[in-house]
């Protein structure tokens, strides 16, 4: 991605910030978090949706732009004759943008990356979103007591993956263009903002370099801590996880790197379609196979499964770590299964 | 206070497992999460030194002894527990005599949704209960409510707190709220009174928000089954697809299953991370079943239960 080269800022007025979404709304498919039930998800724009940048991190991950939780790969119909067509996905060229997501959802798509293009065949159906995304990134001033971003080697005010970033003034809004796609996406709406003035630029430098005040632990040093995992992995420590663990799908959905997903055929004599839905290891089913054996049958295997794959397998296979930090696991968890903990236990004294 | 009356608590419940040679213990432990406790299976007397009751032991611990059937459980149960355990001592998926439960008498559990409501990024160590009240640090100075303001809905409606048939009684905590006066059947019955398209787009509406992580079917004590209906592929009850078709068909086979063993904990509808207020979608069928059999579920473990016992005098108003 190119980076511009001059430091592009620009002010938009919190008052402006409406209308300057529906104007936006018009010239790409948009997607904004928005209050939904008690929760806040990203979806797509619609002018009576209720945005909401208030929730740090938003309870949904925003990973749902890139990998819905469900998706239609393709359908398929056959004829009378037995001829069969293969309708595929419709594809689109227009600019996918992704508004108001956090630093930690936006290095989440490195670790989607890995999986869905950069391993042996690249995911079409992934890689015609990923083309078109271009990401308006939100500053966080109000890290929760749960996110621990800065151990995992972002930040909230990290911009990597952005392609603008935006940075929550008392009146508005600092727009920092990193890069030429994001340049292209607001040029045409030059005049919703203003010149950032020098003071504004100053406040939101000053917050930026300084990120929000966040001192829960050390960064994580991954090397040691996969090492210290696979030494582990008898430990008694993973039982006294597993006895409680309810094997729901709340950790894996909420989590914006988590990516099983399988693929399901829905047919019928007429037609059909093959879909992909998320899927969790922490699902008991998840890896029963036709034999009925499952070579993930007790839950302690499954619980580790899930830290393995973030902590040794990830790395072992040259991807990025499998946690960003976003805490959402931690307090979204009934049982207090709390992946702090799990760092902690196996890089003691850095907690 | 209330330090005093854990250390109690502790001490009780330790001398308990030792002398009863329990095998372990399933009770709670405090954790880092805000306004969460850590359901735990304690495996020796020591470790409940870690052991806490509070207003946040909102989760039934009956849904574990079908993961940890063997030796003998010590469990500390709520009234809501030990109902659950009775549905499974009827359904023989557990042993009365491989159980020794302590029975709490239940303060009614605080709903952390309104707590965070009301203070949003509140942690555990703000929140003192005493009395019929809940005092809340907050940086500009304490802030006391009334407990039963705080309730979680479920137990607002709950008549039957003091658990019954229990090894050991345990004296009741030092801080409660006042007997529940609203009725279950009375808080589900406009529901049931709605117009047939109005509850139709209720439903719809709060299902909505389902992304089917099934936590509701797994926290559920009485969800045991080993293989549930949604995992069964031949053939395929529903399909995975997050659609509104199969979330509606998990929901109103899910709902069926519960009739007349559904205890009202209110677990499922505490542990639903799009708060979707299950206790009371699933709760018209509990209602019928209270009017149609005059059964509440989990009052007797000796009682048949009336969806799953033939009985000639049956009148059968159904059929025909
Ligand atoms: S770790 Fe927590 S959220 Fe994840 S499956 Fe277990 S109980 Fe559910
Ligand atoms: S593992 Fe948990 S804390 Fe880490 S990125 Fe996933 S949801 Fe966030
Ligand atoms: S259906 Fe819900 S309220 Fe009823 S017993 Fe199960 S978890 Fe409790
Ligand atoms: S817990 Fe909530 S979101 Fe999850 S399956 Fe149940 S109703 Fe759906």
């Amino acid at each position: 991605m190119t980076r511009t080269n001059t430091s592009d800022s620009r002010f938009l007025l919190r008052d402006d910030l409406t209308a300057f979404l529906s104007a936006l709304s018009e010239r790409c498919e948009l997607w904004i978090p928005q209050a939904v039930g008690e929760g806040v998800r990203f979806l797509p724009y619609r002018e009576e949706a209720l945005l909401n940048l208030d929730q740090t991190p938003p309870d949904h991950p925003a990973k749902s732009i890139l990998f819905p939780n469900t998706e239609t790969l393709f359908r398929y119909e056959r004829t009378e004759d037995g001829a069969i067509t293969l309708i595929p996905q419709e594809t689109t060229n227009q600019p996918l943008a992704l508004f108001g997501a956090r630093s930690c959802d936006i290095r989440a798509f490195d670790a989607l990356d890995a999986v869905f293009l950069k391993r042996s065949a690249p995911d079409t159906s992934y890689r015609q979103r990923r083309n078109r995304l271009v990401i308006i990134g939100f500053g966080c001033l109000d890290p929760a007591a749960t996110c621990f971003c800065e151990r995992m080697g972002g930040g909230p005010f990290d911009e990597a993956g952005m392609d603008i970033q935006m940075i929550p003034l008392p009146e508005g809004y600092l727009f920092r263009t990193l890069t030429d796609r994001g340049k292209a996406l607001i040029a045409p709406l030059a005049s919703f903002f203003k010149e950032a003035d020098p003071v504004t630029a100053s406040q939101a430098e000053a917050l930026r370099r300084k990120g929000a005040p966040h001192p829960d632990g050390a960064a994580v040093d991954f090397a040691a801590l996969k090492a210290a995992v696979e030494a582990g992995r008898e430990e008694p420590f993973w039982e006294s996880l597993a006895a409680v663990c309810l094997g729901c799908g709340i950790c894996t959905f909420a989590c914006p790197v988590c990516s099983c997903f399988s693929l399901v055929d829905e047919g019928a004599l007429k037609g059909g379609r093959r879909i992909r839905h998320w899927d969790a290891c922490m699902f008991s089913v998840f890896t029963r196979e036709a034999s009925g054996h499952n070579p993930r049958g007790a839950a302690v295997d499954r619980v580790k499964q899930r830290f393995f794959h973030k902590f040794f397998y990830s790395l072992e296979n040259g991807e990025p770590p499998g946690c960003v930090g976003c805490g959402r696991c931690v307090t979204q968890c009934p049982t207090c299964i709390d992946i702090r903990e799990v760092i902690d236990h196996f890089q003691p004294g850095e907690g | 206070m209330s330090e005093d009356y854990t250390r109690a608590l502790v001490e009780t419940l330790r001398e308990a497992f030792e002398r009863e040679g329990l095998d372990r213990w399933i009770a709670y432990a405090p954790s880092r999460v805000p306004l969460r406790v850590r359901p735990t299976v304690f495996t020796s007397p020591d470790e409940l030194d870690n052991l806490i009751f509070n207003g946040f032991c909102v989760q039934n611990l009956a849904g574990y002894l079908k993961h940890h059937p063997e030796g003998r459980v010590g469990v500390l149960v709520k009234g809501c527990d030990r109902r659950a355990i009775n549905v499974l001592i009827q359904e023989k998926q557990v042993s009365r005599e491989n159980l020794f439960l302590a029975g709490i008498p239940c303060p009614g559990m605080l709903s952390r949704t309104r707590l965070l409501e009301e203070f949003p990024g509140l942690q555990s160590d703000q929140v003192e209960e005493s009395g019929e009240t809940v005092t809340v640090r907050t940086p500009d100075g304490p802030r006391t409510l009334s407990r039963d303001d705080m309730l979680l809905p479920t137990c607002r409606s709950c008549h039957h707190r003091i658990p019954e048939d229990v090894e050991l009684l345990l004296g009741p905590p030092p801080f409660a709220a006042p007997e529940a006066e609203m009725d279950f059947s009375a808080e589900v019955g406009p529901i049931g009174e709605m117009p047939r398209n109005q509850r139709a787009a209720l439903f719809a509406d709060e299902l909505s928000r389902c992304i089917l992580c099934y936590a509701c079917r797994n926290i559920c004590p009485l969800c045991y089954c080993d293989t549930c209906f949604t995992d069964v592929n031949q053939p395929a009850w529903m399909t995975p697809a997050l659609e509104p078709g199969n979330i509606f068909f998990y929901h109103v086979n899910r709902m069926m299953h519960m009739a007349g063993r559904c205890v009202a904990c209110g677990s499922c509808e505490w542990v639903c991370p799009e708060h979707i207020p299950l206790r009371l979608l699933y709760g018209k069928i509990t209602a019928d079943v209270a009017e149609l059999f005059s059964y509440e579920a989990g009052l007797d473990a000796t009682l048949p239960q009336p969806l799953s016992h033939f009985s000639e005098d049956d009148p059968d108003e159904h059929i025909g």
